[in-house]
Formats: C-alpha cells, structure tokens, sequence
C-alpha cells in the first residue's frame, strides 16, 4: 500500500465520523492543552523570570561564613592563621581554570558613608545611608554616560582651589587640591525593579521607564565619607565626593551603588586601614558560554571558600516542583484519554470488522490494516496535539493580557510568563502521537490478526 | 481472459506446468470448530474455465469451504485446517500473509451474499479499493477509467458517485462484482450472491456470470437456488462435511 493510497483511505475514514473523531482528538486535546500551558509556564519563569533575578553563568566566591565550610584543614587554618582572606592569589587560582572565562574581585567600603540627591526624581533630596561596593571596572560592559565607569583619579588630575579651576563637568576635591569628575556610580536592574514595583506605587512617585538614556544617567548625587545618619561612629576626616549616575548593570550590587574598585580601595586605605584596603569582600567568577557552575563551585570549596547563597536553587527547585505538580495532573490526563483512545478503537474495530474484513479479502495485509489504524491515530495525536497546543498558547496569551492590565506592577514582573519553546512544540506533538499510537496499538493488532473470514461472519 | 502476471511483478508467478488446468486443489481438508468437525475431508478439484455451483444444508459448511480456499481463514497463527489446499499451483499454508493478501489481491475476486460494500467510499471508490492494496497500485486516471469500465460491465456505469445507500440489493450486489472484477481476476468466489435478491434481479446476475463465464472466468458459486446451479458447468453437493455428489448438469 503507498503513502497515497493510505492517506486518502485513512482521510475518508476518519471523516464519514467526525464527531467521534473529533472527541477523540478533544481528549488528547485537553490532556496536552494542560501539559503545554504547565511546561510553557515553568519554561517561561526559568527563562523570563528566574535567569532574571538569578543569573545561571555566575557565582559570587565569598569568605568562609563558618569553620564547617572550610573542612578540617581549612579550620585548622584559620586557628593558625586567622581567618582566609580573598586576596590576589585565590583570583589567579581561579582565573586558571577552564571553565572560568573571567573573575572580577569586588569591595565593600569598610566605614560609613551617608549621601543625599535624587532632586530629579524626587523632587527633593534624599538623605540616606549609601551601601557602597567596588567592582574591576573590567566587570561592566554595558554602556555608560556621560562618564566612563573608570578610576579618573590619578597623579595627572590638574591643581585646584575651586570648581572654577577645573574642565568643565569636574569639580575640585579641596581635601587633595586636585580636579576630578564625579565618581561615576553604577546600579543593579534589581534597584530599579523594586523601585518601580513597590517603591514607586507606594509613595506616589514616577516610574522609571526607558529610563536611563534621558532621566537617569547623568544624575548627581553627594557622597560624605566617614559619616553615618544612623551611627555616631565616625572614622577619619570627613570629606565630600561627587557621585554621577552612569550605568545599569547586572554587576552592581543588587541593593547599593557600585563604583569603580579603585576608588574604594583607596577610601578603604585612609579610612578603614591597610588590611581593608587588601581584602575583597567577594568575587564574581563568570563562567564560560555552555559551561556550568559545579566544577567551579567544587574547586571553590576545595580552596577554603564560600559561594553566597542567592537563593537561586531555592527558587529552582520550588519552580520544578510545581511544574512536577501540574505535570503529574496533566499526565493523569493523559492517561484518561490514552485509555479513551484505547476504547474508541476497540469499539471502531468491533464496529468495522466487516469493513476490515472486506479490506482483507481484496487483498490487505495483516500491515495494511495495521498501518490504516495506526494512520488514524497518529491523525488524532497531531490534531489533539495541534488543538491542545492552540488552546494552551491562547490561554496563555489571555492570562499575560490579564497580568498587563489588571496586575499592579511588582519586582521582575515579565511581559508575558510563558515561552513556547520550540522544543516544548515539537516535543508535546511527538508525545501526543506516542500516547495516541500506544493506546491503538492493542486494538489495531488484534484487528490485523483476526481472521478476514471470521470478521467477514461476524455478526 | 488474458494473464495479468506480466503486469504484475510481485503477484506470485503462475505455476510452472500451464499444462495443468488445475485452478484449485483440495486434498484430505479437515476443519473443527471447537469440538464440531465441519469439514470431514474434502477432495475437490476444479479446472480453468469451469463453473462450479457449490450446494448443500445451511450449516453445511460450504461457506467455510469457500474462505478457506479463498485464503480468508488465516489469522497470525497460521491456516486452521488440515489437509491441502493449492490455489494457482500454490500450497496456501506456505505463503505469507503479505503473499496471500497479494495473490488474492490479483487474482481472487469476492462477491458475498451482503455485499459488504464500505458505506462511506462512493460507488466507484468501493470499485477502487483492491487498486489501494495493490503492490504496485495503478495510477489514479487508469484505475478510475477501469473502474468505470467495471461499473459499465455490471451495467451500473452512470452509478460512479452513488453511495452503496443510494442502490437497490441488485446495484450493490452488481457494485461488488464490479469490484471483485477490478483487475480481471482468475478466479471469482462468490457466497449466495443472489441470496438477498428477488427473482428477477438474481436472474439478471446470473446472466452477468454466464457472460463472464463465456469471457474465461473461472468461477465457484456458494448457492441454495437451483436455477443457479442449473447455470453452471458442474455441481458439487457437500453433506456432513463430505462432498456426496459431483455431477455434470445435463446439457
Ligand atoms: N466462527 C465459527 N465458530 C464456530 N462455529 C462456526 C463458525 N463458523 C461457522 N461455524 C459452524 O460451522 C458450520 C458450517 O458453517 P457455514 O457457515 O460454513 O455453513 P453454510 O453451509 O455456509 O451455511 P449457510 O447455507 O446457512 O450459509 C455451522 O454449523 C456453523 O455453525
Ligand atoms: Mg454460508
């Protein structure tokens, strides 16, 4: 029998029944209707959401938090030599393995620092306590304005009493007599997020949108070294830096401005002594495109250190389960409408075996009847699987309209939280027509086996 | 009627001796249902170009008689008979099913007392379907243009788009000859083709295998009508599963 002769046989056959054709397929419809909207939906939160908050391709090497992290040897080590530091060493350690394509050594500022701005968006200034780190300047990539992210601070900066004296866009740091620009700052996506999803909502401010290139960037803001508005603690001279809005960055501390390292190890330096000045508070080891974290984290651990735990296998793990949940659901589904597959081809056959019996008898073989039936319920597979998958996206599409317009805005909220991977498509469809073909099997094989005369006299 | 098998190539090869006029050959056949022995060993030859009318008892078991040499009592696990049956010089329990199906395909046409026409294929569709399970089916335009000469030979040439519940029992039955004639076939076995038709109308099928009688067909009629064993060349009578006569109509 050719591909031809089967096609239009097998088309004419599903067709003088369409409706239960068509209830056939609507029960693999919603069985894979569920299963899609599920998988799309964990795919879309890994994709859109989760690899958001909790990039996949980095981790953060810190200090060991307690003497269990470090091991016996690591324990003993510390008794010895107090505690580990993140110095220079770890970074070529690290640098040299395969899988690690770049590492960047951050600092925090080891004393108070209190700042006030933010007239631009505010209206007013803010006076607030500023958590300010460092990062390798060699860390962000990400374009910025007006001022490079970069240590402009160097013997070369021009002598100067007053602002006057300086190029335009720099102001004079009286403390040293030398003009510098501000320092430029940059922000974590993270800040703005909560600062549009709840921070904003709740005191009536603007949102930040498309924001950088027009209101943000360029914004200034004053830093006053050694001085809190929360403590009284106090360490070295007090003095006034200028701070410059000039970047987001994933590479900025999630809550705080990140500037470039070799201002804060300098200030660390004056303020905080030289043993602050050498130690980083963690390092941001990127790994290679395709490669994972694990061996990274082992050779981590094996050197004494810790890896800050951002939640991210939490959140990973709460994600699958539910999708596990719902998936189980689903399959269960399935497993309905396998059966029901499996029962509207037992009653099919019963119903046809004259009619397979007359296909015998001008000459089918025992293959042309199974591949007749195995050929319809492959037919209902695609069509449940197509359906399914319709009925899936436009669910879908109506509960990301839903969230745009009825949702208030939260942190990281996604324009749409479904991703119909193409694999998801392909795989679904194939799944569909294994289910289907499995709950035919059965009954098309003891239709092909029977006897053309006994299925001829049946009666 | 000339050989199909040189169009043919995968239809099993005709036998080798065209000497022997021997169509089918049944030697010794024994067939039990359960506990009950239908068939109590049945010797039955019939030549090319003889008409057989095939009579007996309702539950003689000449319906099984003729599956049997048709090739339709098989199923996965083999012929359930015993004895032998050699249908064109060859022994039906050593073929495969694939053969089998091929060789009926060919050269066996089917007429049955129900028709058995398929409801939702139209008249000339229910003429095509042996071309769907050809080895090597026929293309569309020449299958349809022998389809319709099927049709026109049966006398229902203007019927090509009726469905089978648009006929009388007479067109269906004439749509299923037509069928089983699609591709000129050796041999026709037919059970009570005119049970299900008045007087006149079996009369008219009659006519319609004398004519093709006439043409070169070999044909084997199951039948409980005396005027239809009347029309053919020779009359086999099975009783207690034995055949008990065999007897040469008088001219
Ligand atoms: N599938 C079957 N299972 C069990 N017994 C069967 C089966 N088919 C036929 N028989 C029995 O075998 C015997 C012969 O049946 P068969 O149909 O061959 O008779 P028949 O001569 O064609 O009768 P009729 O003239 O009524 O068509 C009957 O007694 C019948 O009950
Ligand atoms: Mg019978």
């Amino acid at each position: 029998m050719t591909i031809r002769q089967a096609g239009s046989l097998l088309v004419r056959s599903l067709w003088r029944a369409p409706r239960a054709f068509a209830l056939s397929v609507f029960g693999i419809g919603v069985g894979i209707s569920v299963l899609g909207f599920f998988l799309a939906l964990s795919l879309g939160m890994q994709k859109r959401v989760l690899s958001r908050i909790f990039p996949t391709d980095r981790l953060e090497v810190v200090p060991p938090k307690t003497s269990v992290d470090q091991g016996a040897l690591g324990a003993l080590g510390s008794l010895l030599g107090g505690s580990r530091q993140l110095g220079d060493e770890v970074i070529a350690t690290l640098r040299a393995h395969p899988d690690v394509l770049a590492v960047f050594p951050r600092m925090k500022v080891a004393f108070p620092v209190r700042g006030w701005g933010g007239e631009r968006i505010v209206g007013r200034p803010i006076y607030t306590d500023l958590p300010i780190d460092g990062i390798d300047p060699a860390a962000v990539s990400e374009a910025t304005a007006p001022w490079a992210f970069k240590d402009y601070v160097s013997a070369e900066n021009p002598f100067c009493t007053e602002d006057k004296n300086c190029p335009s866009g720099w102001y004079c740091s009286w403390d040293i007599n030398k003009c510098e620009p501000p320092v430029p700052v940059i922000v974590s996506p993270t800040i703005l997020e909560f600062y549009n999803g709840s921070f904003a909502r709740m005191y009536g401010l603007p949102k930040i949108s498309g924001f950088l290139a027009n209101q943000l960037r360029g914004m200034t803001a004053t830093a006053e070294l050694g001085k809190s508005f929360i403590s009284r603690r106090e360490s070295g001279k007090p003095r006034q830096r200028k701070l410059v809005l000039v970047g987001v960055s994933d590479r900025a501390q999630p809550f705080g401005l990140t500037v470039p390292l070799p201002y804060v190890k300098r200030w660390n330096a004056e303020y905080a002594g030289g043993g602050a000045a050498q130690e980083y508070s963690s390092l941001t080891v990127q790994v290679r495109p395709g490669k994972s974290v694990t061996r990274v984290v082992e050779l981590v651990r094996k050197l004494g250190y810790s890896i800050e735990d951002n939640g991210a296998e939490q959140a990973g793990l709460a994600v699958l389960l539910m999708t596990a949940l719902f998936v189980l659901v689903s399959l269960s589904t399935l497993v309905v409408a396998t059966l029901n597959v499996a029962h509207t081809f037992f009653r099919a056959i019963s119903e046809r075996r004259h009619e397979l019996g007359v296909m015998r008898a001008v000459g089918a073989s025992q293959r042309d009847i199974l591949i007749l039936l195995l050929g319809e319920a492959v037919c209902i597979g695609v069509g449940g699987a197509l359906s399914g998958l319709v009925v899936s996206w436009l669910a879908a599409q109506g509960i990301d309209f839903l969230s745009k317009t009825a949702l208030p805005d939260f942190p990281f909220k996604p324009s749409s939280y479904f991703w119909f991977a193409p694999e998801l498509v392909a795989g679904l469809l194939l799944f569909s027509v294994l289910i289907c073909l499995l709950g035919a099997l059965w009954p098309a094989r003891a239709a092909a086996k029977q006897s053309p005369a006994e299925a001829l006299t049946a009666k | 009627m000339p050989s199909e098998s040189s169009t043919v190539p995968t239809a099993p090869p005709r036998p080798s001796d065209q000497a022997t006029q021997d169509l089918i050959t049944v030697s010794n056949l024994r067939k039990r249902f359960g506990d009950t022995e239908v068939l109590r060993g049945i010797d039955l030859t019939i030549q090319r170009g003889e008409m057989v009318a095939l009579t007996g008892r309702s539950g003689s078991g000449k319906s099984t008689l003729l599956h049997i040499i048709g090739g339709l009592d098989y199923r996965q696990g083999g012929h359930s008979y015993e004895g032998k049956v050699e249908l064109l010089g060859h022994d039906i329990a050593q073929l495969t099913d694939a053969a089998l199906s091929a060789l009926r395909n060919r050269h066996i046409g089917f007429v049955f007392q129900a028709f058995h026409l398929l409801a939702h294929l139209s008249c000339l569709d229910n003429v095509l379907l042996p071309n769907a399970f050809a080895a090597s089916p026929l293309g569309q335009a020449e299958a349809e243009q022998r389809a319709q000469l099927a049709l026109e030979r049966v006398g229902l040439g203007d019927k090509r788009r009726s469905r089978p519940s648009e006929l009388s029992g007479g067109q269906k039955q004439r749509v299923a000859i037509a069928r089983a004639l699609l591709f000129r076939p050796t041999l026709l076995l037919c059970d009570e083709p005119t049970g299900n038709l008045d007087d006149y109308t079996g009369q008219q099928i009659i006519e319609l295998f004398q004519e093709l009688h006439r043409d070169g067909l070999t044909l084997l009629l199951v039948t409980h009508e005396p005027r239809v064993a009347q029309a053919t060349t020779r009359l086999v009578r099975l009783q207690s599963g034995r055949i008990v006569e065999t007897e040469e109509p008088a001219p």
